[in-house]
């Protein structure tokens, strides 16, 4: 079996078993059914959510009749492969790396010590990060960026972004 | 016609005129810059038009669009890196070319092809949108839910090479869209217990996480020496730098018959300017007298591509103006930027308040035609544009990313979801889902689920449900229509993959 129909399958078999807890754990758990609108009605506010599980499930479950067929055909070998272009392994752990610091970046930092701080330090360690060996170089995109952004948005736009909890706490 | 004057004298105004030169010299230069595509770029500018007057913000916004599809032709040509994938199939001529020193004969080539594929259509949407609006008003939640499901499902199916994908991605847009609370009886859904998500998930933190954000985290991860500026060389002959009289003529009625296919398939919902570039392309190539030439600098193998790409583009409006459905991710964008301004469009604007509408379409066709004029002076500073370091742009794309989602409605929250969503893009394209599907299903899902609802509340209480649907006209013609072209759009598209394959095959 190729290796791109065996990563597919993977795949397949991960969200099939998510697409069910979705469906028969969260629905019900999360999604209220008021007096008059019970499940069975057509009206119900979990209508929609279950339609979309049993198509996805109903999409997923297509899929594995189809390849249950290329198998029977001996024509697995002949399906296109769509998963040649999604990187080396290398390039994903960069990917999840640089994910991270985006996370970080709006989870923590711009909370804590404002837009334009944080905004400084992700660009600062992004462009040393993507080959800028001058730290300085890398410091200074991150500040004439955060000039830009403060021209454009405080003093063109009249928006604040936000000041973070250190300046709060300094202002007392 | 009052309204029609009124509507001309709404784009004729000097800030009007002004925003659009100024939306397409950003749209160029943003367009032009390797990694920026024209979708990114517009996502980018919305939130902004928010603080601009709306005859300001949406002719910007459409001089904007314009000029970045024109300007990510110029990165496919000179650096081999479309600006959109609906200019791939530029670069299969337009690069050969720039090798040969003729680049800027090439994206003369293209912004010649872009603006006639592209006027073309806006004069088909000019005609054709309030004929199908007039035929709109007809339509009741039935023939709603029938348009938007066959929208949504002729996206899911042929987006992406494997159709579960597609299919999957946009029923997980839906779901996206039903996040809040529930249209009917007000329950929260799916909100996780965040107040913020009561109102529903915003739009533009959706369009920036997915379009913006998710690209420039996919680019960054390649290899440091991808992430430096490419450079190409220019030949000084003049026969190399400019389109002559006859080369012109002789691309001409390559350029009529793309423009007709791309304008076709825009006007079909879900089916994207990818599908009808390399349509046009394969077909110039097989109707050619020297089909050989193609693929090795042939300027029909430029003309076919950007005028049916760029018809498309205009094309994708006529059922976001007649029916307010999008037709494809651009038509979303623009669909966004008006909702903002307050303006829906649909068959109920033209019959009420047409002015907009005439206004919208006065500035479409003065874009074009400023298009042409700047594209001139965009080609001479090409080479310095194409040659910012990616490695500078994307963390600066990031922050500007962040600061458009922020200002939209002064929450954190939003950042958050921005770059949330960029996890999720980045994730999905790792996993070959394509994401446009998704986006796509996110908007339509909520007009589909209300007139679903509505359809099968008024199903139920009537003796016979399916009577109630196939026994009104407008749903039997609608529905007969819909298979009509989904089988004739199909087996052209089977046909020309089998072609493909064949010549893969002999090749």
């Amino acid at each position: 079996m190729p290796t791109h129909i065996r990563l597919e399958l993977i795949l397949i078999v991960i969200l099939l078993p998510l697409v069910a807890l979705f469906a028969f754990w969260y629905v019900p758990l999360s999604i209220d059914a008021p007096q008059g609108f019970g499940a069975d009605s057509e009206i119900s506010p979990r209508f929609a959510p279950y339609l979309l599980a049993a198509l996805m499930a109903l999409a997923m479950v297509g899929r594995l009749v189809q390849l249950a067929i290329f198998a029977a055909r001996g024509t697995m070998g002949e399906q296109s492969d769509d998963l040649t272009d999604i990187g080396s392994g290398e390039e994903t752990r960069r990917g999840f790396v640089l994910n991270a610091s985006t996370l970080i970046y709006c989870f923590i930092f711009i909370p804590v010590a404002g837009f334009y701080a944080a905004s400084v330090v992700l660009v600062t360690y992004l462009v040393h990060r993507l080959g800028e060996r001058r730290v300085w170089a890398a410091i200074l995109v991150g500040v004439l960026c955060a000039i830009f952004t403060y021209l454009l948005f405080q003093q063109l736009l009249s928006v604040r972004l936000p000041r973070g909890e250190i300046y709060q706490y300094l202002r007392g | 016609m009052d309204s029609i004057l009124a509507g001309i004298q709404l784009a004729l105004t000097w800030q009007s005129i002004g925003a659009v030169l100024v939306g397409l010299i950003a749209g160029q230069l943003l367009g032009a810059i390797p990694g920026l595509t024209a979708t990114m770029a517009v996502a980018l500018l919305i939130p902004y038009t928010y603080y601009l007057d709306p005859w300001v913000g949406i002719p910007m916004l459409i001089g904007m669009f314009k000029g970045s599809l024109f300007g990510s032709s110029i990165t496919a040509i000179l650096v081999k890196t479309p600006g959109t994938p609906a200019a791939a199939a530029t670069v299969l001529d337009g690069y050969p070319l720039a090798q040969q020193g003729k680049g800027e004969k090439a994206c003369k080539m293209a912004l010649y092809a872009s603006v006639f594929g592209d006027s073309f259509s806006d004069i088909v949407l000019i005609f054709g949108a309030s004929f199908l609006a007039a035929i709109a008003l007809n339509f009741g939640p039935a023939e709603y839910t029938l348009l938007v499901a066959f929208s949504l499902f002729t996206m899911g199916f042929i987006s992406g090479a494997k159709m579960w994908k597609g299919l999957f991605a946009m029923f997980l847009g839906m779901l996206l869209g039903i996040v809040g609370l529930d249209p009917v009886t007000a329950s929260p859904r799916m909100t996780m217990g965040f107040l913020e998500m009561e109102e529903g998930i915003g739009l533009i933190p959706m369009l920036i996480g997915f379009l913006a954000v998710a690209e420039v985290l996919r680019q960054m991860e390649f290899p440091r020496k991808q992430l430096a500026s490419s450079t190409v060389s220019f030949s000084t002959d003049p026969a190399d730098r400019t389109v002559s009289g006859k080369e012109f003529k002789q691309s001409l009625p390559v350029m009529i018959k793309s423009s007709v296919l791309g304008t076709a398939v825009g006007a079909l919902p879900g089916i994207s300017a990818t599908v009808a570039a390399f349509l046009a392309y394969n077909e110039a190539k097989r109707t050619s007298k020297t089909p050989e030439r193609f693929g090795k600098g042939a300027l029909e193998g430029i003309a076919a591509p950007e005028s049916a790409n760029n018809a498309v583009s205009g094309a994708n409006l006529i059922p976001l103006m007649a029916f307010g459905i999008p037709g494809d991710i651009a038509a979303a964008l623009i669909l966004s930027a008006l909702l903002i301004q307050g303006i829906t469009p649909g068959p109920v604007i033209f019959r009420d308040n047409p002015e907009p509408i005439y206004a919208i379409f006065t500035a479409l066709l003065l874009a074009n035609l400023f298009n042409l004029i700047l594209g001139h002076g965009l080609i001479k500073i090409a080479r310095r544009v194409v040659g910012v370091p990616k490695r500078i742009l994307f963390p600066v794309v990031l922050v500007i990313a962040a600061a458009g989602a922020y200002a939209m409605r002064g929450s954190v929250f939003d950042i958050q979801l921005v770059f949330l969503f960029g996890l999720l893009g980045w994730g999905l394209t790792k996993l070959a889902f394509p994401t446009v599907p998704l986006l796509i299903g996110f908007i339509l899902m909520p007009i589909l689920e209300s007139n679903l609802r509505i359809s099968m509340l008024i199903a139920g209480s009537v003796p016979n449900p399916f009577g109630y649907f196939f026994g009104r006209p407008a749903f039997v013609t609608l529905l007969g229509v819909m298979i009509l072209l989904l089988i004739l759009v199909l087996r052209r598209i089977m046909r020309d993959r089998q072609a493909a394959k064949a010549a893969g095959l002999a090749g």
